[in-house]
This record gives C-alpha cells, sequence and structure tokens, in this order.
C-alpha cells in the first residue's frame, strides 16, 4: 500500500467519522471528490448522461443512508463504488421491467414513437461534448513539453506516485510537482472554453 | 494568489496532501464556487486522459447532491457490536479441571483442620455467680462492658443471659 493510498484512507475515515457524528457537510466534501469517478463508473452501466447522473445522485443519497452501518472494514471507496454499481444495476432492471410494461401497454394503443422510455437514451449531444472534451485535452498533451508531457501521462496513465515519478524521470519531487501542475494548467485553458458554455 | 490555490487543489486530486490539509482544501473548495468549478475541469480533464471520452458530471451536481442531502435526517452512527469473543476450549477446560482440584483441595483442607470460629458463651455474673471453668473472665467482661444490650435494659434477675459472639484467641 502506497502512500497515497494511506493518505486518501486518512482522509475518507476522518470524513467517514465526522458524518457519522452528524456532520452532513463532511459528506459534501465526499460528493467532491468522488463525483468523476463514480460517473465514470455508472456509465459504464447507464450511457445516458442525464440518467447516469440521477443514478449518481442516488448513489450518493443510499450512501449517505447507509454509513451510519458502515464499519470501516473496507476502504470508502470501495464500499461506494459497490453501492454505486448495485444501483446502477438495480436501475437498469427496474427500467427493463418497466419497459416490458410498456410495450405491452403501447402496443395496443400503437404509440410506440410516443413512448418516451423506448427512445435510445444516448443524447448526440453529450457524445459531442465527450469527444470534443477529449479531444481537447488530447490535443493539449500533444502540445505540451517534453518533461510535462511525460509526468502528466506518468500520472494519469500510469497511476505512479510522484516519488516514482521523480525517481522515473531523475528529477526531484519539486519538479513533478510543478510539471504535473502546468500541464494541467494548460489543459485547462483549453477546456474553460468548452464547459463553461 | 490563485495560482498556489490551483496547485494545492492539483496536489489534491493526486492525494498528495496530508490529511488535514486535504479536508481544509475541500472545505475551501466547498465553499467557493470558484475552486468547485477549478476541481470539476482538473477531474474532467483527468478522467478524459484516463479513459477517454466520457461525459462528466454537470458542474453542479455536487450542489445537487448537497440539496437532496439537506433533505436526509441527521444520521447517527449506531454502536457497533462487540465481535464475538473466540473461545479457547482447550484453555477453558484446564480451567475448569484446575479451579475443580482447587476446591476439592480447600474441602479436604477444612476437613482436616478442625479450627473454626468457635461460638462462645458470655456469662452475665450478675445473674450467675461465677465463671464456668474454662472462661476468660477478662473476656467476658470485656464482651459485657461493650454490650450496651446488657447495661440499658433493666436487670431481669430471673432470666439467665448469655450470647453468642465469635471472637478470635487473645
Amino acid at each position: 500500500m502506497n502512500e497515497q493510498t494511506e493518505v486518501t484512507g486518512d482522509v475518507d475515515q476522518e470524513l467517514v467519522q465526522r458524518v457519522q457524528r452528524g456532520d452532513k457537510r463532511a459528506f459534501d466534501l465526499l460528493v467532491l471528490k468522488y463525483q468523476h469517478k463514480i460517473i465514470h463508473l455508472v456509465n459504464r452501466y447507464i450511457k445516458d448522461a442525464a440518467e447516469a447522473e440521477d443514478v449518481a445522485q442516488d448513489t450518493f443519497i443510499k450512501a449517505y443512508r447507509a454509513l451510519a452501518d458502515f464499519r470501516g472494514e473496507s476502504a470508502f471507496y470501495t464500499w461506494l463504488y459497490r453501492i454505486a454499481i448495485n444501483t446502477a444495476k438495480n436501475y437498469l432492471l427496474t427500467r427493463a421491467r418497466r419497459n416490458y410494461d410498456l410495450e405491452v401497454e403501447v402496443q395496443d394503443a400503437e404509440q410506440v414513437e410516443n413512448a418516451p422510455q423506448l427512445k435510445d437514451y444516448d443524447t448526440p449531444d453529450g457524445h459531442l461534448l465527450s469527444e470534443e472534451i477529449y479531444a481537447a485535452v488530447q490535443d493539449t498533451i500533444e502540445s505540451l513539453p517534453d518533461e510535462m508531457r511525460v509526468a502528466i501521462m506518468l500520472r494519469e496513465y500510469e497511476g505512479l506516485s510522484y516519488e516514482e515519478i521523480a525517481t522515473a524521470m531523475d528529477c526531484p519531487i519539486g519538479t513533478v510537482r510543478s510539471r504535473i501542475f502546468r500541464a494541467r494548467e494548460a489543459i485547462d485553458e483549453k477546456l474553460k472554453p468548452l464547459l463553461n458554455e | 494568489m490563485q495560482e498556489p490555490t490551483n496547485q494545492k487543489i492539483s496536489l489534491l486530486l493526486d492525494d498528495q496532501l496530508d490529511s488535514r490539509e486535504a479536508i481544509a482544501m475541500l472545505e475551501r473548495i466547498a465553499d467557493d464556487p470558484a475552486l468547485q468549478a477549478q476541481l470539476w475541469r482538473y477531474q474532467t480533464a483527468s478522467a478524459a486522459i484516463k479513459h477517454g471520452a466520457f461525459a462528466p458530471p454537470a458542474a453542479d451536481f455536487s450542489r445537487k447532491v448537497s440539496q437532496r442531502l439537506a433533505q436526509e435526517p441527521f444520521i447517527v452512527s449506531r454502536p457497533q457490536p462487540r465481535p464475538a469473543a473466540s473461545v479457547n476450549w482447550q484453555k477453558a477446560g484446564l480451567a475448569l479441571v484446575a479451579s475443580g482440584l482447587l476446591a476439592a483441595m480447600w474441602l479436604n483442607s477444612q476437613n482436616n483442620n478442625p479450627r473454626q470460629a468457635t461460638p462462645t458463651l458470655v456469662y452475665n455474673l450478675s445473674s450467675q455467680g461465677s465463671l464456668p471453668a474454662g472462661v476468660n473472665p477478662r473476656l467476658n467482661e470485656y464482651l459485657l462492658a461493650h454490650d450496651s444490650f446488657v447495661f440499658n435494659r433493666p436487670p431481669q434477675p430471673a432470666a439467665s443471659y448469655g450470647r453468642t459472639v465469635h471472637y478470635r484467641q487473645e
């Protein structure tokens, strides 16, 4: 177990304990920390962005309700991921059942085209945005100076710690910190106009 | 001043802050919509690098969850049940045998040693002229002198009086 995992564990544990003592705000911090990871996980099961977001919200609310019984036997994020997967699967089951019921009803009424539950939810707009984001990120990474590109790739693609990156790049850890930050800032400059629309 | 803050957010994202700093930073972000947007963009970029094209959550996702959370009751952690104590049957058996053995030894020693707290009669000399042989007169006096019951009651000449006490040998 590396240092990063320990820090994450400590932060999560502290926040979980605060929630268990009645501090709701501490849960907001956990939401901030894990929102993207949960959305990405739910997206694997539910392609529609709006639906995935609803399910991700439900995941966090369910986690909050169940937190009184969370005993820390597993890491918080592992526990949260399990809730997210179960919530997504249950959602798909419910939707499939609902669609089946609806199908039986609408067949008689010949209104299949008007039944929103039977439409493809994977919206083109959502696709477009995610493709644009991906393209902007890739373009920026390609245009970065070598040392910045390597640092951010080792961090994000390979998941290396700062210490490991420093060893791999044969530079001080402060330099790694700075390179990764500058790479992020460069990507951010490209993303701002896309995401602030 | 924004750059050090952004750098801290970058470090937060990579779990490079210690837990106290990380929580303080998260609290700052939660209080500041601009910092929330910054974190959200960094997270989006990070997810795009790691996973390719994917639809990020809405920028106000955390706010929506927070609003729903506001309608939830406060949770109070339930006391955790104690883990079931594992019984070492071998040790428990040995302890039982040992205690049985000790009890048997003690009973045996009691039977062989008749030394017991002997009940003693205290004789009231006012109603009984002399002490029987074998009674320690000083002890008898002491016991009488410290028994307010004897002196507070009017003398009853007809009734011989005695009481039973335990005492240790002088």
